[in-house]
């Protein structure tokens, strides 16, 4: 009982402590008074500790079945299993409220904690920030979006929807907001560097790790989100352009082009501006996927309610960026580049163009997403854009980009010498292009064809179609371009190792080991590199050759499908759960040699709220231990009763799902098909005989996508490390500062 | 130098046009272009034949009428004023249930019926009980009034 209030009032305090470190640090900033902003940083914490006050009491009444709790009730059940119980938290909008502010409390003490020395100067401007941005959320959760509103007592729950309950969609969201909430440090620095007139390395060099740490997070929510699409819902794909996706994907794109533009400024002191910009894009990109997820303003699949929120977070949103906006004009004079643009062929260049890609892709993917709006705005009616046109204009830029991934680190910076370029890029140009030979001879013909159907469409000059027509190359084109990318990260590990050994005489492991270590930052971005590249590889494969059939067979038959043998062996009921359902078992072959045991399942969930049906499937249950043969006729007499029940109501009264079984080739004996999934979903299986529709896909490299995402974290982790050297250079930087103020 | 930043400004404006041109392109035909409408909408309009919708509604209680290879669906598409018949060859979302709110991609056929290509019914995470028990009370008296 006591949980609840001291949850809502917590919120209630918490929103007085950030409210007041807004005001007390503004006022500190005006007056320079070191007593207000001592106070600012104090409430600050005391917001963060009252919030964690309040999760802990949601979490209480999750773990308690308090189902008073209307949020309780709505995302919890006295059946569910614990770990479920406390990812209930997240599971719906004011749980997730509750975890962004708290992520968002738990860094801005870490921010303060960690400059509590230094950065004296900027600091009542980034506590402001902070402040404001945590009030924000601590509105809404006040008055908007309670998480701890009541209702009757309930005995149960409503529960977890069942395709919730996966380990990876429990700790996807957490991720991807640590990402989304995370951008709020540098973009808090930039602001509070522009408003101080303190627009010098600083704040992104403070703040490069937290980039860093945030972009990460993002990256890899978004990609637990593709696995948990890929192995749940049965659809053999991972990733469909829908606007929630999107959300996610264009700050992460922005941020990458930061990450990279900011070594620009570090290293020369250009794109000052546009890297101010990029932060505020970004922050404002991720406070706007959040708008556009919750407020329903445009139609997902993930359902989101149409809530209250939209309006306040659009509001906010518009001050966040055109008053940063407002504030950079202000400050362009502060702004001036210290060099210019000396050749088109420089690393400058090519990182201004990787640049301009990137921010063009996020562009685009927020035109697409939003268009169903800005088409109502013009003409009064909605017109949506599918994935068709997302693949469209992307994948070439993409595929831009992946050279460009090449390109930047490698080349020299101000003006790239001939000599140089041969030296840097002779055998990666090499490698990728005996790539595409390969390819181009593992089918010749189809892509004479594909040359001749481009010729013949362009020169009847229909674009649309000559664009539709570059499809066939693309994979190929990914695959050399990919190839180019690995050898250029090739050649620098060689020679970097080569002149170590060389130097201090060192063993290949020893100065392999050492070379990453004592530059963690550049072969950490190579690591990462060769991680997206992986995932541009895993995405060409799967998406070009992917295969499907659908096909019926009964208990006994065998089907064909791209060189595997699928045999059905037989299925069994089961009352299990929450659910009943048909467990199809299927013996894999490969040249007649059994590879793999799988079992796929067709469920069906049924509706608890026939008393007759409910009791018929707890009895049904409770047989599971007895002789099969008792529990198995018993399951069917509930699809009999299901049957019975679904003609007298005239409605479902059943919720099915379906549960994915997938056969990964990883073995390096078969590299043709290493990385490549089997994937098979039961569609529909008759509980008498066993007749079952299955649906196969074959998804040809699609794990070089994951093998890829383990790829980026390692070299994610190594880049974020610290740095000695790099301390040394920002405590130099940081003392130079302070002496200037002084 | 002004050559140079000519040359920069020219690349630069190569790529964003060159995007926005493949944008414009794509809107064109791609066949991702679909007007987005509720049932009411769609059944108001005079309806060209041929063009391809996106139709949001509710599945009418009771409609659905699964077919026994696991992926063919009827069912009656509606926004409590009018409704539409849909018939659908395809994967169907385990969230396809009776007023489940969904969205159909596809144009209507000579029978009247909508035949989609794409069935989409919103994902989970904000699900909420079609069978809810009591009202709720929001705002800020709430705590006190459960003593």
């Amino acid at each position: 009982m006591m949980a609840v209030e001291l949850g809502y009032y917590g919120l209630f305090v918490a929103l007085l402590a950030a409210a007041w470190a807004t005001i007390a640090s503004v006022l500190a900033a005006a007056s320079r008074e070191r007593g207000l902003q001592g106070s600012a940083e104090r409430s600050l914490v005391v917001s963060f500790a009252f919030i964690v006050v309040a999760a802990v009491c949601l979490e209480v009444g999750f773990l308690s079945n308090d189902f008073r709790l209307d949020y309780v009730f709505h995302y919890s059940s006295v059946s569910q299993p614990i770990p479920y119980k406390i990812g209930a938290l997240w599971g719906g909008q004011s749980g997730s409220l509750l975890l962004w502010v708290m992520i968002l409390g738990a860094m801005s003490v870490i921010v303060l904690w960690t400059n509590r020395r230094k950065n004296r100067a900027l600091m009542p401007g980034i506590t402001a920030v902070l402040g404001v941005v945590v009030t924000f959320f601590l509105v809404l959760l006040n008055f908007v979006e309670s998480p701890f509103t009541l209702g009757p007592p309930r005995s149960d729950g409503v529960g977890l929807n069942p395709q919730l309950k996966n380990y990876w969609m429990m700790i996807h969201p957490p991720c991807l907001y640590l990402g989304y909430v995370g951008f709020t440090v540098p973009f808090a620095f930039a602001i509070s560097a522009l408003a101080n007139r303190r627009t010098g390395d600083i704040w992104f060099r403070t703040t490069r790790r937290w980039t860093l740490f945030s972009w990460f997070f993002l990256g890899t929510g978004i990609l637990m989100g593709s696995y948990w699409a890929y192995i749940e819902l049965g659809w053999g794909g991972y990733w469909a352009w829908d606007p929630v996706e999107n959300a996610s994907l264009m700050p992460w794109l922005t941020a990458t082009a930061f990450l990279h533009s900011v070594m620009i400024q570090e290293k020369k002191g250009m794109l000052k501006v546009w890297n101010v910009l990029l932060v505020i894009l970004t922050f404002s990109l991720s406070i706007f996927g959040t708008f556009l997820t919750r407020s329903g303003i445009i139609s997902s699949v993930h359902a989101f309610a149409t809530s209250d929120i939209g309006p306040a977070f659009g509001l906010f949103l518009g001050i966040v960026f055109f008053g940063s906006l407002a504030l950079v004009i202000l400050r362009l004079p502060d702004l001036k580049t210290e060099a210019r643009f000396e050749s088109l062929v420089s690393r400058e260049s090519s990182f201004l163009f990787n640049n301009l890609v990137l921010v063009g892709i996020a562009a685009t993917v927020l035109f697409l997403t939003t268009f169903p709006m800005l088409s109502e705005l013009a003409t009064g009616r909605k017109v949506t854009m599918g994935p068709p046109i997302f693949n469209l204009v992307n994948i070439p830029w993409a595929l831009f980009l992946l050279l460009l991934t090449g390109i930047g680190p490698l080349i020299a910076w101000r003006k790239a010498t001939a000599s140089s370029l041969r030296r840097n890029f002779l055998l990666p140009c090499a490698t990728g292009f005996w790539v595409l030979l390969a390819v181009f001879f593992l089918a010749p013909r189809a892509y004479l064809a594909g040359v001749a159907d481009l010729v013949r469409t362009m020169a009847s000059l229909d674009v649309a179609a000559a664009f539709d027509r570059l499809k066939i190359f693309y994979p190929a084109l990914t695959f050399a371009l990919g190839a180019f990318v690995l050898g250029t990260v090739a050649l620098e590990f060689h020679r970097g190792i080569r002149a170590r050994r060389v130097q201090h005489g060192e063993s290949f492991p020893l100065a392999l080991g050492l070379l990453v270590w004592r530059n963690k930052r550049r072969y950490g971005g190579y690591i990462v590199h060769v991680g997206i590249v992986l995932i541009f590889f895993g995405i060409a494969g799967s998406a070009a050759y992917q295969k499907e059939v659908v096909h019926e067979l009964s208990p006994g038959e065998v089907l064909e499908v791209d060189g595997y043998q699928l045999r059905y062996d037989g299925y069994r009921l089961e009352a299990i759960d929450d659910h009943l359902g048909a467990v199809t078992e299927v013996s894999l072959f490969q040249d007649g040699r059994r590879v793999a045991a799988l079992e796929a399942e067709q469920r069906f969930h049924p509706n608890m709220v026939f008393p007759e049906l409910r009791d018929a499937f707890l009895r049904a249950r409770t047989l599971s231990r007895e002789d099969p043969r008792t529990y198995q006729d018993a399951v069917a007499r509930l699809y009999a009763l299901i049957e019975h029940l679904e003609r007298g109501a005239g409605r479902e009264v059943k919720t099915p799902s379906t549960e994915v079984a997938i056969h990964a080739s990883m073995s390096p004996l078969a590299p043709t098909r290493f990385g490549e999934d089997f994937y098979l979903t039961p569609l529909w299986v008759d509980p008498g005989s066993g007749r079952a529709n299955f649906r196969v896909f074959v998804n040809p490299m699609v794990n070089f996508i994951w093998i890829g995402a383990f790829v980026l974290v390692l070299g994610a982790h190594l880049a974020v490390l610290p740095d000695a050297r790099e301390r040394k250079r920002l405590a130099v930087t940081l003392a130079l500062e302070e002496r200037a103020v002084a | 130098m002004e050559k140079k930043r000519l040359k920069f400004l020219l690349l630069g404006t190569g790529i964003v046009a060159t995007m926005g041109f493949l944008l414009a392109v794509g809107i064109g035909g791609s066949g991702g272009f679909a007007y987005y409408v509720t049932v009411s909408e769609f059944m108001a309009h005079g309806v060209d034949r041929g063009d391809h919708f996106r139709i949001n509604g509710k599945v009418a209680e009771g409609s659905i009428e699964r077919l026994s290879t696991g992926q063919d669906v009827r069912f009656v598409m509606t926004d409590q004023a009018v409704s539409l018949p849909v018939r659908y060859h395809g994967i169907i979302p385990d969230t396809f249930v009776d007023g489940a709110d969904v969205v159909v991609e596809g144009a209507l056929h000579d029978d009247g019926v909508f035949e989609a290509t794409t069935l989409l019914a919103k994902c989970p995470s904000k699900y909420e009980a079609a069978q809810e028990a009591g009202g709720t009370h929001p705002g800020p008296e709430a705590p006190t009034s459960a003593r």
